[in-house]
């Protein structure tokens, strides 16, 4: 009996680090494949669409300035320009702060929400932002974004080359990565997802997620969905797949960079992440019952089924096991395989966590590798916490019909 | 029609295809020769000693009749060419017996008693005396000889005329023990147990006008492995027989059954030491059946009698846990009443040795593990039971239970032969012994037995071994084989031995084994082959999924250090 337990849990989890071997393995070649093709784009002369950058604020007073000075900074034409700060439900100096360079910058707006929309969450008050955005694309960065100058430039740019890309994703950077030990996972955490899942499956599927800042959409997509799922906690990644099913695809464009900052305690990292985990697998029930029309968006669907049920599960049963059999003796007869698996398991985390610092300028240190080991055992040991969680508050929010409260990622000081 | 005429002819090739070598089998059975057993015994049965006859002379002749000495008419030896008279008591020969004795125009043979009574120029024969004999040697060459431990012989004092073919020995003395008078073969002693058996076989070679055949087959067979054997032992000793290239034999027991809890072991429970006995079938082992669980009752495996009950030493007429009572003739009002129970008897044992063999081939081949022959858990059978087995076996190994009434009785048999109470099944037999644990001279004294066996020209020399003694124990054994002059290791699969039943057909071919079986019927019977190929597939799976994440590791890592070199350099 035990041994079938370990067989199911290891096939599980192994059906799932081949699938990220192969999105990896992806993600390099597409690291290969884009600095091509971002000479070839920028090289050739393009019109560039009008844009409008919305920044959904609430209680951001920390932040904000320093988010509308790097917009201030950007490099695009801003007669095509606008940036429009949706100061939803703030209590502090936001809304005061958004104004006073309003009044100085004319492509800079300030939407205040007006009641009984307000505090309707991010997707709320980019829906009210919205309604004010005259451009032909809109691009969305959270008020704790630092983008690059060229930033916007990229992303328009994959806009304006690709026809059939209704979105168009940049690459996030962590402004806070030397903070603390937690932000130092966080930033290999980061880098990895991007270049494992979204290159990784940009390059083998032409598939991507928004992240939820630093992408840009096609202004007519938007309004032919009728904006952003209001109940919706990942409002990004329920957004995707309804761009998938316009029949458009996400480009994934990583010379467009944005500094963000991340959770510097651990508090704020478990409550940010519970909401993206309940916000998945709230999208994975949404859209599991319902047909889709973009067979790739299908089947990532249940790899995000497959990540939140399976995966974990598989891993707390073998985690379960291989304590139990600490214990008791299960006589379990899979024998010293079973520490090639375990090792080869640990070398592919490493590798591919390598593999993507070692794409960035200065992050492949030593220090950095010592942090991935680490990792192994902390970090991603506590998302496997985090997701049996957040799988409770959901299951509980269903059978319950609870309301959702949408938490708002605490925001700390920079030091620069 | 021009395809309909072709078809008939495929099928009229095909049915002259399956009948001749049958044919060809059958009519070479006797090579035109019949051998006819005249006996006096004790009740008037055949017992052991005739069989052991039997067996000597079935390496030259399958067709043997068996015929009392004192009802022995005309026809019971028609077109016989050989016919041997066995006396082994004392009797008074009719005078019919006497003169169609006399009348035999054949070769004749005389072992033991009332030779006077068949030849008055045998009369020297004093069987009142026995003399010691210790050793003996050929007539015609002194050089070839052997000494034994003291056996009994008649004192002879043939004629001039007569041709000695041995001389018997003792401290003082030398007897004609063997020799041609009268134109009768004489063989002086009445026993044809150990020694005596050897220095008879010596001679039939002359009595059958064949050739003398050179070399000793030997064998050397590995014991009692069962599911829980050691396999890392398993394969020390099938590394170290790989490397010495001799073909061997290996008596497998499928089933192990734990004599505390009853639970039993499969093949499928121990896998590594599975596919240790595949490796060595491939190399140069030859798998022999040895019976199914190795016990009766609740003794342990290896340990037990399997087709012998031997608490009330009778043959399996009754469940394990059935109250025994034999019964007698007088038990019964009528003969045929008491046929009719003796019938029951010898049905309800057939029923169960047929459900244990067909099960003991099919659990050894699921596992890819083909059976050539077949030997009985301590050689222990009825009659009725080797008849049984030889629906399955061509083969059968080891030595032989001679009698229904007393499992102890068995006579080796020196050379390889289809004895008649075989029904067909070749005989090699087992002549060495094996490696007590408790003797420390357990190896000399095998090679003393082998030497008593090479006396006799194509004498069989052959030892077995249980694998759990340890290596160094073998390699003691096999460095003694072979230093037997002219041994021919017997490779099983070299043989034409075949094994059938109703899902499998295994066939030794030229050094190959040829299987059909129904898959589908082998493997779906009971759970325990579906659950070892499932767990099989997964562990190669397993070994898969390392394999791949491995190779993947190393690529990633060759991608680590070309992002890192280009990055430097930019």
């Amino acid at each position: 009996m035990a041994d079938v337990l370990l067989y199911t849990s290891l096939f599980i989890i192994w059906l799932m680090l081949f699938y990220h071997m192969f999105l990896m393995h992806g993600g390099y070649l597409y690291s290969l494949k884009h600095k091509k093709l971002e000479k070839e784009w920028t090289d050739e002369p393009v019109e560039l669409p009008t844009v409008s950058i919305l920044i959904p604020a609430h209680n951001e007073d920390v932040v904000i300035e320093q988010t509308i000075q790097s917009m201030i900074a950007l490099r695009y034409d801003k007669t095509k320009l606008e940036v429009i700060v949706i100061n939803d439900n703030s209590s502090d100096n936001t809304g005061h702060i958004a104004d006073l360079y309003a009044a100085k910058h004319p492509f800079v707006k300030v939407v205040h929400t007006k009641p009984p929309n307000i505090g309707k969450g991010k997707s709320g008050a980019l829906n009210q932002g919205l309604k004010h955005a005259t451009g032909e694309v809109v691009v969305v960065y959270d008020a704790d974004n630092t983008p690059e100058p060229d930033a916007v430039y990229y992303l328009a740019l994959g806009i304006a080359k690709d026809k059939k890309a209704g979105a168009v994703v940049g690459k996030f950077r962590v402004t806070n990565a030397k903070q603390n030990l937690l932000t130092r996972l966080i930033n290999v955490e980061t880098l990895t997802f991007q270049w494992l899942a979204q290159a990784g499956r940009w390059y083998w599927f032409k598939m991507t997620t928004i992240p939820g800042t630093n992408f840009a959409i096609r202004r007519s997509i938007l309004q032919q969905l009728g904006g952003w799922d209001e109940k919706a906690l990942s409002e990004d990644t329920e957004l995707s797949f309804r761009v998938y099913n316009l029949g458009y695809y996400i480009r994934f464009f990583p010379s467009a960079v944005t500094w963000e900052q991340e959770p510097e305690t651990l508090k704020v990292w478990w409550k940010q992440r519970t909401r993206w985990a309940r916000g998945n697998e709230y999208v994975i029930f949404k859209y599991l019952f319902s047909p889709m029309k973009n067979r790739t968006v299908t089947f990532d669907l249940f790899y995000f089924l497959f990540t939140y049920i399976l995966f974990f599960s598989g891993i707390i049963l073998s985690h379960g096991i291989f304590v139990s059999n600490l214990i008791f003796d299960l006589e379990l007869s899979i024998g010293p395989i079973s520490i090639a698996l375990l090792i080869t398991g640990f070398l592919l985390f490493v590798t591919e966590a390598l593999i993507a610092l070692s794409m960035e300028k200065g992050q492949l240190t030593f220090k950095n590798t010592l942090v991935v080991v680490f990792m192994y055992f902390t970090y991603s040991q506590l998302w496997v916490a985090l997701v049996a969680y957040a799988t409770v508050l959901e299951i509980r929010r269903v059978v319950f019909k609870q309301e959702v409260k949408w938490y708002k990622t605490q925001r700390f000081k920079q030091n620069t | 029609m021009k395809r309909n005429g072709k078809l008939v002819w495929g099928v009229v090739l095909l049915v002259l295809m399956s009948v001749f070598p049958v044919n060809l089998a059958e009519a070479d059975a006797g090579g035109g020769k019949k051998a006819v057993i005249m006996y006096s015994s004790e009740n008037g049965k055949v017992e052991e000693n005739q069989k052991v006859l039997d067996g000597m002379i079935s390496r030259y002749t399958t067709d043997i009749s068996y015929v009392e000495a004192n009802s022995v008419e005309a026809e019971d030896l028609e077109e016989a060419t050989h016919l041997f008279y066995y006396g082994k008591v004392e009797e008074r020969l009719h005078e019919e017996t006497v003169e169609l004795f006399a009348d035999f125009d054949g070769v004749k043979t005389i072992i033991g008693y009332n030779a006077d009574q068949l030849s008055s120029q045998l009369d020297h024969v004093d069987t009142s005396l026995q003399e010691a004999v210790e050793g003996a040697y050929e007539a015609d060459n002194e050089d070839n000889a052997v000494e034994f431990e003291s056996q009994a012989m008649f004192p002879t004092d043939p004629s001039e005329s007569a041709e000695i073919l041995l001389y018997g020995t003792n401290e003082s003395q030398e007897n004609p023990l063997f020799f041609i008078e009268d134109d009768i073969y004489y063989y002086a002693a009445p026993n044809l147990d150990s020694m005596h058996a050897v220095m008879f076989a010596k001679e039939m070679s002359g009595i059958f006008n064949v050739e003398k055949e050179e070399g000793h087959p030997g064998y050397l067979r590995l014991e009692d492995v069962h599911p829980l054997a050691d396999a890392e032992q398993v394969q020390e000793i099938a590394d170290y027989l790989k490397s010495e290239n001799i073909p061997y034999m290996i008596a497998v027991i499928p089933i192990y059954t734990d004599p505390e809890t009853g639970r039993e072991y499969r093949f499928s429970d121990n896998k590594k030491l599975t596919s240790v006995l595949q490796e060595m079938q491939d190399d140069g082992a030859s798998i022999v059946l040895h019976g199914y669980t190795h016990q009766f009752r609740s003794s342990e495996t290896g340990e037990g009698f399997e087709f012998w009950d031997v608490e009330n030493n009778m043959p399996i007429y009754h469940g394990e846990n059935e109250e025994v009572n034999p019964k007698t003739e007088e038990d019964f009002e009528s003969p045929e009443e008491f046929e009719a129970y003796n019938q029951e008897n010898l049905d309800y044992e057939r029923a169960y040795i047929e459900d244990r063999i067909e099960s003991g081939i099919d659990e050894l081949a699921k596992y890819e593990l083909y059976p050539l022959a077949f030997e009985a858990p301590h050689y222990t059978m009825s009659q009725n039971g080797y008849e049984v087995l030889s629906d399955y076996f061509s083969t059968y190994v080891g030595q032989v239970q001679m009698s229904d009434e007393n499992w102890e009785i068995m006579r080796p048999i020196p050379t390889v032969g289809q004895p008649t109470y075989l029904h067909g099944m070749t005989l090699y037999p087992e002549t060495m012994g094996y490696v007590q644990p408790d003797e420390p001279d357990a190896v000399d004294m095998m090679m003393k037995n082998a030497e008593e066996y090479q006396f006799t020209d194509g004498g069989v020399t052959s030892a077995f071994y249980h694998p759990y003694l340890g290596l160094d124990g073998l390699i003691e054994v096999v460095e003694g084989m072979k230093q037997i002059e002219g041994i021919e290791w017997i490779d099983l699969k070299e043989t034409d031995s075949q094994v059938v039943t109703d899902k499998v057909e295994i066939r030794a071919d030229g050094g190959e084994i040829d299987v059909n079986k129904d898959r589908i019927a082998l493997y779906t019977s009971g759970f325990s082959y579906p659950l070892y190929f499932l767990n099989n597939t997964v562990e190669a799976m397993v070994r898969l999924i390392a394999i791949i994440g491995g190779l993947a590791v190393i690529i990633f890592f060759f991608y680590i250090f070309r992002n890192r070199s280009q990055a430097n350099k930019s």
